[in-house]
């Protein structure tokens, strides 16, 4: 990992609102941001520890439902007679509880994933993230169903010489999702770049080998999944909290869907992928925006992923990388030459 | 109990075109070992086409279950010509995302061609019920029924009694087997993308009139049709038909009795199930390992 | 022939076979087997194409739970064990085939191989507290001697798949060994390899048999078999029908009569 990279495009970053307030910009920066973080989460999943994961906007709807409930309160019968009654808590103690309860789930999910494998697996997953969005909508004393959850609170922070103020304007959000996303970032980097990151990756390349010398495969998967569902839940918290309105089309397979071709054309299992795919595909539709319908919008994604899949299958950061490689990789030496050189080297 | 004949008539009706699906999808997982995302796209195309035919180009509905069906072979075949051939099958993963990109390709060419409106076939059949006893069946579903039972056995008899069939059954046991053998394999998996998506197509042109065309019933057909072959275990193409039938019975006695809003999740719910309990599916014998 | 060394007092017993019978789709892979690998030696288990061995090797390592019988290493029963546990315990198996990570480089295949030996606790990971960094530290040095000892220092950064075949199932064999076995299983180790790079295996299994590690060996070579083993257990059909020293199996008729026509050379 370049540290140094890393340290001027997070200092662009950061400057960025001073540069140019623009709130309109910023807004669609920090929307990318928020679906860049939870690509950065599907990443780790299906990037480095090679599980494709098809329902990670359940996790995102997890945390958004939950953060939300939390900071709102609720009060539900749960049958048999019992209330289950919980009032609004503040902010960042609804955030920091969903992202536990996403993680949760996420074991759940990674504890599934060890009894079924490869195909079924990715099946169980969209399977989950449908049941989510249908109890979402049927559950509506808890969710309000499909008018979906309004009015919920912004994040606040005590700024010296401010006092408590709310974070609503768009550079504060964008500040709020950058230092998230930085987090996100650094956490994955950490993780891959250790004993504990290696045995995930060699469980995606060769599981029998890995097991072989003694890298406990449920651990690991389940380590993963937790992490991976942590990080989207909390995605999904700054969505509810930023856009502070959500309804139970969070858990729509298309965003899933949105998330892996980050993933994929950014590049699976490298740290730079899911940015890289997340700029792009995060910006496209307010570029496409007015110029072309969704529909065509996204048949335009569809024939993208497809391309890069099946030319550039390991993805855009991988390409670029091999690119720069083969361009500062002296010129091959003309035959003749090298031919003179070996009948050089056989007389000596 | 005519409540419960009633829920049963109109379970086979269903479970027959579902076994068509599930079959389709069946042959093209275990011969090819492809996560077909598509397959729900075949059938969406199949629901259209059959629009097209009756209500645009006014010709009858027999003739456009047939041209449903041509349209999805071609299209199936064009599929696997164009897109997994230069894929090593193996890389499961990419050819999963493939699929996924096809299906969201062909989702929105569906939505900019037809619109986001759901579509009514209209049927030459009149709309009086048939009745046998308290039973009652409209001839629109007594049809899709009979169509659906003959396509199923025709399917059963090339399987078991063609070469073709003999050929397919032979790689989708042991593909290098057959390769050693002279099965041309990679005829047989344009063939088995073809037959899989025509069947998916012709049940998508079947269950049109009796319910609605819109281009976003593909995810639903999808998602069911994996069900139906996880119910039946991968590989066991008798075990799909049940299992097609089964998924009916169950989504058709779940919504009478439990609950009519969460219809559709019990396709998943189902998946989730068998795959906590008995992931190798109801039929399928327990896989040897190593 | 004369028995099979038979464990004395002094010698441990690090894996032993008890009656171990394994189905698999009505066909029985191995059939009441017994035997047991004394402390120290070099063992080769030998035998016809489909004897056995490699659904013996399975079994041990835990790749697949026997339909009955036991295995014990050290005395422990581990019957049924999780491949990762049992290698925890201190038995350790290289593969014939897919026995590196391709796509890494050697470095990281062997710096991931020396999982077992790290103990920094994901907190600590992913905090780079000084006892990850130290250990970290200390697991690369540890790579790099097994790169000495492998010779294979200087293609340390070149992808795995890119490596000769014979390269490659020494980084294999490295592998194992970096999960520090105290029995290693080895499975046709020389297969495929050409005659200067089979004698170079001979001498890293010695050199590996002298570090103290009980090696067992799968091997159809029956020179490679005859001039290295301390011992020989042959398999025929599932079922163990001969152990000894080499002299003795190489006399033995009914190892000479299950081989007749597999085509295998005579020692």
């Amino acid at each position: 990992m370049n540290w140094t990279f890393f340290g001027i495009f997070v200092t662009f970053l950061g400057i960025f609102p001073f540069v140019w307030p623009d709130p309109y910009i910023l807004s669609v920066i920090g929307s990318a941001g928020i679906m860049i973080i939870a690509a950065i989460s599907l990443n780790l999943l299906l990037g480095y520890t090679g599980q494709l994961s098809l329902g990670h906007a359940a996790f995102f709807g997890i945390g958004a439902y939950a953060s939300a409930l939390m900071s709102l309160g609720f009060d539900v019968d749960i049958g048999f007679g019992i209330t289950w009654q919980v009032d609004p808590k503040p902010v960042w103690v609804a955030f920091a509880t969903a992202i536990v309860v996403t993680g949760f789930f996420g074991w759940l999910v990674g504890k599934l994933a060890f009894k079924v494998r490869g195909a079924y697996f990715v099946v169980i997953t969209i399977s989950f993230a449908q049941v989510m969005r249908m109890i979402s909508l049927n559950w509506t004393d808890l969710t309000e169903g499909p008018m979906g959850m309004i009015s919920i609170p912004p994040f606040s922070l005590w700024i010296p010489g401010e006092g408590v103020v709310d974070l609503t304007s768009k550079a504060a959000i964008y500040w709020l999702v950058l230092a998230v996303g930085v987090l996100a970032y650094l956490l994955v980097a950490m993780l891959v770049n250790s004993r504990q990151g290696r045995a995930m990756i060699a469980l995606r390349e060769n599981e029998t080998l890995a097991t072989s010398v003694g890298i406990p495969v449920t651990y690991y998967l389940a380590l993963a999944a937790v992490i991976s569902a942590a990080i989207a839940g909390a995605a999904g918290g700054l969505y509810a909290h930023t856009v502070r309105i959500i309804d139970p089309d969070v858990f729509l397979f298309i965003y899933t869907v949105t998330m892996v071709i980050m993933v994929v054309a950014g590049g699976k299992g490298t740290l730079g992928g899911p940015v890289v795919g997340g700029l792009i595909f995060g910006l496209m539709p307010e570029l496409l925006r007015g110029v072309v319908q969704p529909e065509v919008q996204w048949v335009i994604y569809g024939i993208t992923m497809i391309l890069i899949l099946l030319f550039l299958p390991r993805g855009l950061v991988p390409a670029i990388y091999d690119f720069i490689t083969w361009i500062r990789t002296p010129i091959a030496i003309p035959v003749r030459e090298s031919r003179r050189a070996l009948a050089a080297e056989a007389k000596s | 109990m005519n409540e419960i004949l009633q829920h049963i008539v109109n379970a086979m009706v269903l479970g027959s075109t579902y076994a068509l699906l599930g079959i389709g999808l069946t042959i093209i997982f275990g011969i090819m070992r492809v996560v077909n995302f598509a397959h729900g796209e075949l059938y969406t195309l199949g629901a259209y086409v059959a629009y097209g035919m009756v209500a645009l180009l006014k010709l009858d509905f027999f003739s456009s279950i047939l041209f449903a069906a041509l349209i999805g072979m071609l299209v199936g075949a064009l599929i696997e010509y164009v897109f997994l051939r230069r894929k090593d099958l193996k890389n499961i993963d990419e050819v999963m995302l493939i699929m996924i990109g096809i299906m969201i390709v062909m989702q929105n060419l569906e939505l900019m061609v037809w619109g986001g409106v759901a579509k009514i076939i209209p049927t030459p059949f009149s709309q009086d019920p048939i009745s046998f006893g308290d039973v009652l069946i409209s001839p629109t579903r007594l049809f899709v029924f009979s169509i659906a039972a003959i396509l199923l056995f025709i399917f059963y008899l090339g399987i078991e009694r063609t070469r073709f069939g003999l050929a397919m059954r032979a790689t989708f046991q042991d593909q290098d087997a057959a390769r050693i053998v002279g099965v041309n394999v990679k005829a047989i998996y344009t063939l088995t993308f073809a037959l899989g998506s025509a069947m998916a197509a012709v049940a998508g042109a079947l269950l049109a009139p009796v319910f609605v065309a819109t281009p976003l019933m593909g995810d639903l057909a999808s998602l069911k049709a994996f069900a139906i072959v996880i119910l039946g275990g991968l590989g066991s193409l008798g075990g799909a038909a049940i299992g097609g039938f089964l998924l009916a019975f169950i989504e058709e006695f779940g919504a009478s009795y439990i609950s009519s809003a969460y219809r559709d999740a019990f396709g998943f719910l189902v998946i989730i199930i068998v795959m906590l309990f008995r992931p190798q599916g109801l039929f399928a014998a327990k896989e040897r390992v190593g | 022939m004369t028995l099979a060394k038979q464990p004395s007092e002094t010698e441990q017993v690090v894996l032993s076979l008890e009656g171990v019978t394994m189905k698999i789709a009505g066909l029985v892979a191995l059939d009441d087997v017994t035997f047991s690998i004394p402390a120290g030696q070099i063992v080769s288990l030998i035998g016809p194409n489909g004897a056995g061995k490699t659904t013996a090797y399975n079994v041990i390592s835990g790749y697949m739970p026997p339909t009955s019988g036991k295995v014990r290493l050290f005395d422990e029963d581990i019957t049924g064990h999780t491949p990762h546990s049992i290698a925890a315990r201190g038995l350790v198996r290289s593969f014939q085939r897919a026995s590196v990570f391709d796509d890494q480089s050697v470095f990281d295949n062997l710096l991931t191989a020396y999982h077992l030996q790290g103990r920094a606790s994901l907190i600590q990971s992913l905090l780079r507290l000084p006892k990850f960094r130290r250990e970290e530290e200390q697991l690369k040095t540890k790579v790099w001697e097994m790169l000495d000892f492998l010779e294979l220092r200087r293609r340390a950064d070149e992808r795995a798949a890119s490596l000769s075949y014979g390269e490659q199932r020494i980084l294999g064999v490295g592998i194992a060994l970096a999960a520090s076995p105290k029995i290693l299983l080895l499975d046709e180790p020389a297969a495929g390899l050409n005659p200067s790079e089979t004698d170079e295996f001979k001498a890293m299994i010695r050199r590996i048999g002298n570090s103290g590690i009980t090696v067992l060996l799968v091997e159809h070579d029956m020179h490679m078999v005859m001039s290295i083993s301390d011992q020989i257990i042959v398999l025929n059909q599932g079922r163990v029908i001969a152990e000894g020293a080499p002299k003795d199996i190489q006399n033995n008729p009914a190892v000479i009569e299950a081989y007749l026509g597999s085509g295998v050379k005579r020692a």
